[in-house]
């Protein structure tokens, strides 16, 4: 089995080297990864069947959060490989063979079906129905005993920090210094994605991952206390709950009490929509980086990059001093950026049969065959809006940021109390996530009377808008700026989404990886039933309501309707963010006490 | 005849169709978010025929043969499943209570059967039944799909000429000389002969702008779903001892809620961890083969609880002329709505008061006719 590790991996803590059981073969990995990084590394990418269509799936992305699949792991099958880490024996077992009735009764569990009623019988129909629902490739509930009582931990605060990337470490820092409480909370490696940038990001004068890393060092040496592989599930009203979740089942609930939250909890990087999207071998930018710097393994030998965007070339960067082969492919017809850039691309049509062999592009005129192993979706990103929202900042669309919760200069939000930072307001720099977090620190200490120190804040304001001119994003920042100010929602028209590689409503293009929806069912529920608002979309057609909570296909689907409709997207609008972030099992919520604080 | 309909639920859309239906011109619906904004989406959709008051029962009963039907009415198919109801007793009251109106359910022709604890582990394994005494399958019971009963109902009324307007909050009804004369709206007036309120629990507080007091106050019921699962629960099972309740999608989602005490009132549309949890041990109870069921989400939406909790509908003589309600349906507006909808067009269009709606009309608070419903589930 071809292996793609190419040096020893850097985590922090490498851990032992252990084999676990893949279909009756033995695979070594090591206990500092998980699960999607170790079958990856080997070469299997193909984890188990889609939902309703059977077809082959892996991981999209690496982030406990995009629960795009899930593996059957010592007989338990609702697991996700990227929040397992490894340990000696586990046994994996993949689904490789797809049922022989399913290749009869395929377009029975076409969910355009629901939508007609095709079978009026009503003798036949509950057969059918009943058929249908069988049919589909649920996972039985993993059964399993936890000791009836879980201790349910309460952290208290002055200032909760959510996502521990360089804005989230630097805004707890900034609070620290004025003597708050902070506490942070991150669900995967404190550093966040600079410490995967081995090189130096726009505008610093060292590579990105010996920045997080001293950052890092700061904050602990400060005293901040950090919940690690946790997640910020929900602000309930009557607490806000995380959790962190043990390997194989069980986990352990915190419930939070904070007089100001800072949500730093970055981007998403948005799927791109084309022919096959779903093979497995397709993933995100912030997953290749992540397992090139941290775990050793490069994505692919021949690797296709979506979108000539500064995330992408960067990446491309990374991926060339492994000896990787890579073409950056774009839509726009000029731009910068220097090596191998397939420009004008209009559609992309992704080749395989259970995992990407190949790729065939069409751009004006002519149409062009790649042998790749792997492709990486860098077209767009969009700042993770599920706290904020939750939490109850205000959403708006800026075309240039994406949704995002609308915020000030202080990084303040429309909810008081609660503040943005870094990738989650919309900023693409790590520059600009320091200070935005340096700001959104001293605000919180500043609402929460720590300091009075204004005169610091205006600095830091004043450094925050030049580097904002510098990097080209004031216009629209500004813009958004003064959103706080007239809380009047903008009218953004947009042009073809950036993650659309994809010239019709295409039925094996798809949005939504947990459910199969694909293109044409979105297509399908505005054209034909006219739907133009998300909500109602979401209803018919069941997109952003299956596991991964809408991370990856809400925005996405935004913009398609958007588009197809002319509408602004501030009037198709994005959906109701609802908790839980993740979930969690039933076993851990009945042994939790509420200890309302 | 002008027509506006207040709220796109159940309730207005299913009147809006039956009012186009039998030639009405002119009807709007005026919403104040977005189609079936409020309860109807957030619904458990299932539908039942058991109730504690021959009334309910006997509405519920033709309610059902529309609802079942709706398939072919509306064109889209809203995935009907009769899996059942499964009540689970745990005292001797309860199963006398059952016993007794099982008479008057059999006199209906919708008996149910009474299961003992092991009839119970052999049909549904899953359940725990040490404690239970006895259970009541109710098999004429189900569910189907709210989104498409919904916008099946709009696109058949929108095909006959009924015009839907979103985000038209109507802030009062008007009146003059005793006769509605329209609806205010932030953005104009919409002039009409006859208003019809169905906004669910936001209804109060249009009644009250004129001064029409009914007993009823909005509730506000939280929900959780789990991830998805392999389908095996059929019934919508109703634990009695705590008052919880669960089914499972066909899509495969198990769902439930469980009674927590709360203030009445419009209360944001949130949720509780407090809820979460005692759904969570009431899960983890009585049905073992849950505990690693994961709860992905949780979402909220109000009860519109009358008196009597049964629902009210029609009109008052004494109100101004033109004014027609549908509301206070106390939980199970969703199964009513097809049928309230059909007889209210009639009412309207021909002041014809229907043998089934007369005892629900608004007049029975004043009159003392309640009709005293207690099988309210969540």
């Amino acid at each position: 089995m071809s292996t793609l590790r190419v040096k020893e991996p850097t985590a922090d803590n490498r851990g032992e080297t252990v084999s676990i059981d893949v279909n009756g073969t033995t695979v070594k990995g090591l206990t500092s990864e998980s699960i999607s990084v170790t079958l990856y590394a080997n070469g299997i990418k193909f984890f188990d069947r889609s939902k309703k269509l059977y077809r082959p799936r892996g991981f999209f992305s690496l982030h406990p959060q995009a629960r795009t699949v899930m593996i059957n792991v010592n007989g338990m099958l609702a697991t996700n490989p990227s929040e397992i880490y490894l340990t000696e024996g586990l046994k994996v077992h993949i689904q490789q063979k797809r049922p022989l009735s399913m290749h009869f009764f395929e377009s029975m569990i076409d969910t355009s079906l629901l939508h007609k009623p095709i079978v009026k019988n009503r003798l036949i129909w509950p057969l059918a129905l009943r058929f249908i629902a069988n049919s589909i490739n649920n996972p039985e509930p993993a059964e399993y005993e936890t000791p009836h009582s879980i201790p349910t931990i309460v952290e208290k605060a002055d200032l909760v920090v959510v996502g521990g990337g360089v804005a989230g470490l630097s805004a707890a820092i900034e609070a620290r210094k004025y003597g708050l409480e902070t506490l942070l909370i991150d669900d995967v490696e404190l550093g966040g994605e600079m410490l995967c940038d081995e090189l130096e990001p726009p505008g610093m004068s060292e590579p990105g991952c010996v920045f997080a890393r001293n950052l890092r060092k700061k904050a602990l040496e400060l005293g901040v206390r950090v919940l690690s592989k946790t997640t910020l599930v929900g602000f309930f009203e009557d607490a806000v709950l995380a959790f962190s979740p043990h390997p194989l089942g069980s986990g352990t609930p915190y419930i939070i009490s904070a007089k100001a939250y800072v949500v730093a909890t970055g981007a998403v990087d948005l799927p791109c929509i084309f022919a096959n999207n779903d093979l497995p071998g397709i993933i995100d930018a912030s997953s290749a980086l992540r397992m090139l710097s941290i775990h050793g393994v490069v994505p692919g030998k021949n690797v296709a990059v979506l979108g000539a965007t500064e995330r992408g070339l960067r990446l491309v960067e990374h991926l060339k001093k492994y000896a990787v082969n890579t073409i950056v492919l774009d839509k726009s017809k000029n731009g910068a950026g220097k090596g191998d850039i397939v420009r004008g691309v209009k559609e992309i049509i992704a080749i395989g049969k259970d995992k990407v062999e190949a790729l065939k592009i069409k751009r004006d005129g002519e149409e062009l065959k790649l042998n790749v192993d792997c492709i990486i979706c860098a077209a767009s990103t969009n700042p993770d809006i599920k706290i904020s929202a939750q939490a109850g900042a205000k959403i708006t669309y800026i075309k240039e940021l994406g949704f995002v919760p609308i915020h000030d200069l202080f990084m303040r939000t429309l909810k008081s109390n609660l503040f943005v930072a870094g990738g989650a307001s919309g900023s693409p720099y790590g520059i600009l996530h320091v200070i935005e977090g340096r700001i959104a620190g001293l605000s919180a200490a500043i609402s929460l009377n720590k300091t009075d120190a204004e005169a610091e804040r205006d600095a830091l304001v004043k450094e925050y808008r030049s580097l904002l001119q510098k990097f080209g994003i004031s216009d629209p920042k500004e813009k958004m700026f003064r959103y706080f100010e007239t809380k009047v929602v903008p009218d953004e028209k947009i042009t073809e989404p950036p993650t659309l590689f994809c010239s019709g409503p295409r039925r094996n293009a798809f949005v939504c990886f947990c459910e199969d929806i694909r293109l044409w069912d979105l297509y399908r529920s505005v054209s034909v039933y006219g739907f133009t608002c998300l909500e109602k979309v979401k209803r018919s057609t069941g997109i952003g309501t299956a596991r991964c909570q809408g991370r990856l296909c809400l925005v996405n689907s935004a913009l398609y309707i958007a588009y197809i409709t002319g509408l602004s997207p501030n009037v198709v609008g994005i959906a109701r963010q609802r908790p839980l972030a993740i979930s969690i099992p039933i076993n851990v919520l009945a042994a939790m006490g509420v200890n309302k604080a | 005849m002008r027509i506006a309909i207040v709220g796109s639920g159940i309730m207005g859309l299913s009147s809006a169709y039956n009012l186009a239906k039998l030639g009405a011109k002119n009807i709007v619906i005026l919403e104040k978010e977005y189609l079936s904004y409020g309860s109807t989406v957030r619904s458990a959709s299932r539908f039942r025929v058991h109730f504690w008051t021959e009334e309910n029962s006997r509405f519920a009963l033709e309610a059902k043969k529309i609802m079942v039907s709706l398939s072919s009415i509306t064109g889209w198919n809203v995935l009907v499943t009769t899996g059942g109801y499964l009540w689970l007793l745990f005292s001797e009251e309860q199963i006398k209570a059952f016993r007794e109106k099982n008479k008057m359910w059999e006199r209906l022709g919708i008996a149910g059967k009474f299961l003992s604890p092991s009839e119970i582990k052999e049909r549904y394994p899953y359940i725990h039944t040490d404690d239970v005494l006895e259970g009541f399958f109710g098999p004429q019971n189900g569910s189907c799909f709210h989104n498409y009963v919904a916008f099946g109902y709009y696109k058949a009324a929108a095909r006959l000429g009924a015009k839907l307007f979103e985000r038209s909050p109507v802030e009062r009804v008007l009146v003059e000389n005793n006769k509605v004369v329209g609806v205010e709206l932030p953005q104009g007036k919409v002039e009409a002969d006859v208003v019809l309120l169905t906004a669910g629990a936001w209804t109060d507080d249009l009644l009250k702008g004129l001064g029409i007091m009914l007993p009823t106050e909005p509730e506000r019921k939280e929900m959780a779903l789990t991830e998805s699962y392999k389908y095996f629960i059929e019934p919508l099972i109703i634990d009695l001892g705590t008052s919880a309740y669960i089914g499972q999608a066909l899509k495969g989602e198990i769902l439930g809620s469980i009674e927590v005490p709360v203030k009445s009132g419009l209360l944001p549309l949130e949720n509780t961890l407090d809820f979460l949890v005692k759904w969570a041990r009431a899960v983890y109870k009585r049905f073992p083969a849950l505990r690693g069921a994961r709860v992905m989400r949780c979402w909220s939406g109000y009860y519109s609880m009358s008196a009597d909790s049964s629902h009210i509908m029609g009109r008052d003589p004494e109100w101004p002329e033109g004014l027609y309600v549908a509301y206070g349906d106390s939980g199970h507006g969703f199964m009513m709505g097809p049928l309230i909808g059909k007889l209210l067009a009639k009412n309207i269009l021909y002041g014809e008061i229907d043998e089934l709606m007369r005892p629900f009309l608004p007049t029975r608070f004043k009159e003392g006719k309640l009709i005293p419903e207690k099988l309210v589930i969540g």
